[in-house]
């Protein structure tokens, strides 16, 4: 369950309006280097720098970001697809999207809250979903329409449904634990003949 | 050569002849009427001038002249410097004789509301109306423009007290950027598919007209 800061309790409870912003950080994988490489889009204008989960991180706006679908939230633990939809055509996106790996990329959606008075952040931004790059949709559109990318995020349940690559064999055994030699003959067992007696 | 990006007053915008121009300043906002008859709002993106031009009917090698200009600055990837012409200068100086380069931001609070400014003359009064801009950021440099909603006069040393202006200031804005409070300049792109390429009559080319945003960019 998610905790509710003090400041964004007191301003919900007062009658001025509230701005909302999403926030989104992707950390992929440089091409090149290897390196992670990590980008983050938001909904308001131009450029900003929020401490975020105790990082400073950038965030680019100017309608790099242009949606993200509603958030389901639900028990249990099944694999939920979310999509974001950003502008295929501004520099931070391609960047993102042709210049990195997103392949599996960690990929974070936080929301901050803004007085509409003083035009100021209520506190961080929190955390609405955590979770990895599944696919990417880069459509060209017809010419004068709409450019759109689109991003698929599968939430971090999916790491649940990864296969274990532990094998049934010394190997794997001898990794857990060196002196370990049960599983010796695991690999030629059943195919050597053992004759009883003579 | 071919042109830089933005282009210059005096490359694009200075050198039209424009009849009619409107300035907006549209808000971005989500709207709920709720039963009891009220309207509430929020915001929910940033707020960027826009506005559209219409120019003078001139003879053909004038208006072809404007013309290429106008059909570079509509291609993709194109942006140019513009200033508003009915709000170049303060109203407190008709003549424009304050000093462009000694005035910056003093002081900008948080959240980009208000801002002051220092360097002017001692006395020098703004006026609801009046309109600044300053250059922040690199790759590429922005542009703020914005225009002063209260009233404020400098002291005796030029800075004023802290006023506030439309649209609050954007992300970046720095204090001791160099404001002007003459011919302030946007940067701005044409509005896709806004451009009127006129018609002919006679000797003359009538209702080249365009719209344009600002861009951050």
């Amino acid at each position: 369950m998610r905790t509710i800061g003090a400041p964004t309790v007191t301003e919900a409870a007062t009658a001025s309006g509230l701005i909302a912003r999403l926030y989104i950080w992707v950390s992929a994988r440089d091409r090149i280097s290897g390196a992670t490489q990590t980008l983050g889009l938001w909904t308001g204008d131009d450029v900003v720098t929020e401490t975020i989960e105790g990082e400073a991180r950038a965030y680019y706006g100017a309608g790099s970001l242009l949606g993200v679908e509603p958030i389901t939230y639900e028990a249990g633990l099944s694999v939920r697809m979310q999509r974001v939809t950003v502008s295929s055509i501004s520099p931070e996106v391609e960047q993102l999207v042709r210049g990195y790996d997103t392949r599996l990329a960690p990929l974070q959606i936080h929301r901050g809250l803004i007085n509409a008075t003083s035009n100021a952040l209520v506190e961080e931004p929190h955390r609405l979903l955590s979770g990895t790059v599944d696919g990417i949709t880069f459509a060209t559109p017809a010419a004068g329409g709409n450019a759109t990318c689109e991003l698929t995020v599968a939430n971090s349940s999916r790491d649940l449904t990864r296969g274990l690559t532990a094998k049934y064999s010394d190997e794997t055994m001898r990794v857990m634990a060196p002196d370990d030699d049960f599983f010796r003959y695991a690999d030629i067992s059943g195919e050597v003949t053992v004759r009883w007696g003579g | 050569m071919a042109q830089n990006y933005p282009a210059q007053l005096l490359e694009f915008f200075d050198a039209l002849q424009v009849t009619t121009a409107t300035l907006e300043l549209p808000v971005t906002q989500q709207v709920s009427r709720t039963a009891g008859g009220e309207v509430i709002t929020a915001e929910l993106g940033a707020s960027l001038w826009r506005g559209s031009v219409t120019l003078a009917n001139r003879p053909f090698t004038q208006a072809n002249a404007v013309l290429a200009r106008l059909r570079l600055m509509a291609r993709p990837g194109a942006s140019f410097l513009m200033r508003p012409l009915g709000l170049a200068v303060p109203v407190s100086d008709p003549a424009g004789s304050v000093s462009g380069s000694s005035v910056t931001i003093d002081n900008l609070l948080a959240g980009g509301r208000e801002l002051s400014l220092a360097g002017l003359p001692s006395g020098f009064v703004l006026t609801a109306g009046d309109c600044l801009s300053f250059s922040y950021g690199s790759t590429p440099v922005r542009y703020g423009f914005h225009q002063i909603v209260e009233p404020a006069v400098a002291d005796g040393t030029g800075t004023t007290p802290v006023f506030e202006v439309v649209p609050p200031l954007h992300p970046g804005a720095a204090v001791g950027a160099q404001v002007a409070l003459i011919n302030p300049v946007l940067k701005a792109v044409i509005d896709p598919g806004s451009v009127r390429e006129g018609r002919e009559i006679r000797n003359k080319r009538e209702g080249i007209s365009f719209g344009w945003i600002q861009t951050l960019r």
